[in-house]
């Protein structure tokens, strides 16, 4: 048991920020009507790169999901300001290197700081986003191991300042690890993510999230938030959610999620969905009446150990487990290497011993 | 023809392990695979099954059952804090102290009529009333931070079998352990440490 618990992979869903307006759950996100979001970088960027390669990177970040297309929000690169500091309540969305006393845990290489009136509905007001420049060294070369590129980083963060949770599609940017490649590019998850929050709402009864084809960290050691299933509604109502390890449904789990358009996964459920198919790829598809959504497909993968240093404002398991692994190849090497000394001593003394028999 | 092992004809392929441990059983190594093996499931092992506790209990200064009887926010530069007070019920690390504050950043700031919400992705929202088993840094007991954050504040629940299960602060929904449990592997690791 505690096995199972101690060896927990985090596991994020496509998720967005759900406030608990007058007893009812209400999106998170910023009013478009309200003109474009604007982005402040700290004129001091960071102590690692040149202020103009550090711009860069905002720039390239923002452009990232800017280009989402059939969305409504659009960003505002502010330039550079000795008054972007973080602060929730200056209205100024800055981008802030620390480079002393940072407050979080030495592993977290950013953090994004949100804040929103408490009202009906709610509204992003004011999001400041916070580097590690104490303890990570920031490089914008394309080789991982010269250091954490910025763009990569950001492109996180921003998700989270769109209103973005984390996510537990393998290769989206809001995946809550950094991959072990540098990678400038959203995932499909995270544009879908993006248009669900800032596009034209899906009016057709169809799936919305996850995706096609998403791959998801694996449920059977699940820790963190499940996966949520998300729909259009279409005019239709009371859902059944179902799920099989076969296009037909031949073999399959339902669940009445009632009048709602999303589902979460519940770790039983998770664990029924594992052992039907822990390996394979398992269709889900929504059922109201005698209509069903076309099914869609997902699988679920154990994570990769290349896998480093977490972001967003989480001490991940996975940089643990980097620690771990990396002392486990070291064991493992030292082992060999002692192995073939020993054995070659072995040899050695065998052809000596020969040798004398010979003699 | 030898049938010992002969460590220059292997190279560094991906059957380099294999190779070895086969070379190793038909020659006079048996003695040696035993020992490699050993080496490597005792890492495998160990690193696996206890580091992340194990990390998260080194790192930490103080760790505690606790239940949260206060919550208040504080302004400092601009910036909201909250403070949870603690009424700590059982120390398994640290100083022995009956009441601690833990400083998490955000939190609420009411500004002319209206509220104005900090937070910050992946920081715990506890409640008051609410008890955790919490693993703190810091050597002020008014300045405690989680560590990890979420990752040191496992929220103790009620399961339906009536036992105390406690789980991460961000699973909403995830895997859980029973309290009993946690605190037996808690305490082992923390001896551990010392030792």
């Amino acid at each position: 048991m505690l096995a199972c618990v101690f060896l927990t992979l985090p596991l994020y869903a496509f998720e967005i920020k759900e406030v608990a307006v007058s007893s009812t759950l209400r999106t998170l996100r910023w009013n478009t009507a309200n003109g474009p979001v604007r982005i402040t970088l700290n004129s001091k960027g960071s102590d690692d790169l040149p202020l103009g390669e550090v711009e860069n990177s905002v720039r390239g970040a923002l452009d990232a999901w800017q280009s989402v297309p059939n969305q409504a929000l659009t960003f505002q690169y502010a330039g550079t300001s000795s008054l972007a500091v973080q602060n929730s309540s200056d209205q100024i969305n800055s981008i802030v290197w620390i480079e002393k006393n940072w407050p979080l845990s030495s592993s977290v290489l950013g953090i994004t700081k949100y804040s929103y009136w408490l009202e009906d509905p709610p509204e992003l007001f004011d999001v400041d986003i916070l580097m590690n420049g104490q303890d990570q060294h920031w490089s914008t070369s394309l080789n991982p191991g010269s250091g954490k590129h910025p763009q990569q980083v950001l492109m996180h963060e921003l998700g989270h300042l769109l209103g973005l949770s984390h996510s537990s599609v393998i290769n989206a940017v809001l995946y809550p690890f950094l991959s072990s490649d540098v990678r400038l590019k959203l995932s499909k998850d995270d544009r879908a993510a993006m248009k669900f929050l800032y596009g034209v709402p899906v009016l057709d009864f169809q799936l919305i999230s996850p995706i096609q084809g998403a791959v998801f960290s694996e449920l059977a050691k699940e820790d963190l938030p499940l996966p949520v299933f998300r729909w259009g509604n279409g005019g239709q109502s009371d859902f059944t959610v179902e799920f099989s390890d076969t296009k037909a449904f031949s073999r399959k789990k339902t669940v009445a999620v009632g009048q709602g358009t999303s589902y979460a996964l519940t770790s039983s459920m998770a664990a029924k969905l594992d052992a039907m198919s822990p390996v394979k790829n398992i269709y889900w598809r929504v059922a109201s009446g005698s209509t069903t959504t076309h099914p869609r497909v997902f699988r679920f993968r154990k994570p990769g150990i290349g896998q480093l240093s977490g972001i967003g404002a989480v001490l991940t398991a996975d940089t643990e487990m980097a620690e771990i692994w990396k002392d486990t190849a070291i064991l493992f090497l030292a082992g060999i290497t002692i192995s073939i000394l020993v054995i070659t001593w072995m040899r050695h003394r065998e052809g000596y011993n020969r040798a004398r028999l010979r003699g | 023809m030898a049938n010992h092992f002969n460590p220059s004809n292997l190279s560094l392929t991906p059957l380099f392990i294999g190779r070895i441990m086969s070379e190793m059983l038909r020659s006079r190594g048996p003695a040696l695979f035993v020992f490699f093996f050993c080496l490597v499931s005792f890492a495998n092992g160990t690193v696996e099954e206890r580091l992340n506790l194990h990390l998260l209990a080194q790192k930490s200064d103080l760790i505690a059952i606790g239940r949260v009887v206060k919550l208040e926010t504080v302004v400092e530069s601009g910036e909201p804090w909250t403070l949870a007070t603690v009424s700590l019920e059982k120390q398994m690390k640290g100083a022995h102290e009956s009441v601690v504050q833990i400083r998490l950043p955000g939190g609420l700031q009411k500004i002319g009529n209206r509220i104005l919400v900090t937070q910050v992705e992946g920081v715990p929202l506890p409640n008051v009333n609410e008890r955790a088993v919490v693993f703190l840094s810091g050597k002020d007991k008014t300045q405690l931070a989680l560590t990890g954050l979420g990752q040191g504040y496992w929220k103790i629940d009620i399961d339906q079998e009536g036992k105390e299960v406690a789980r991460k602060s961000e699973g909403q929904d995830g895997s859980r352990i029973h309290l009993d449990s946690l605190v037996l592997e808690v305490q082992r690791v923390v001896r551990d440490l010392k030792q």
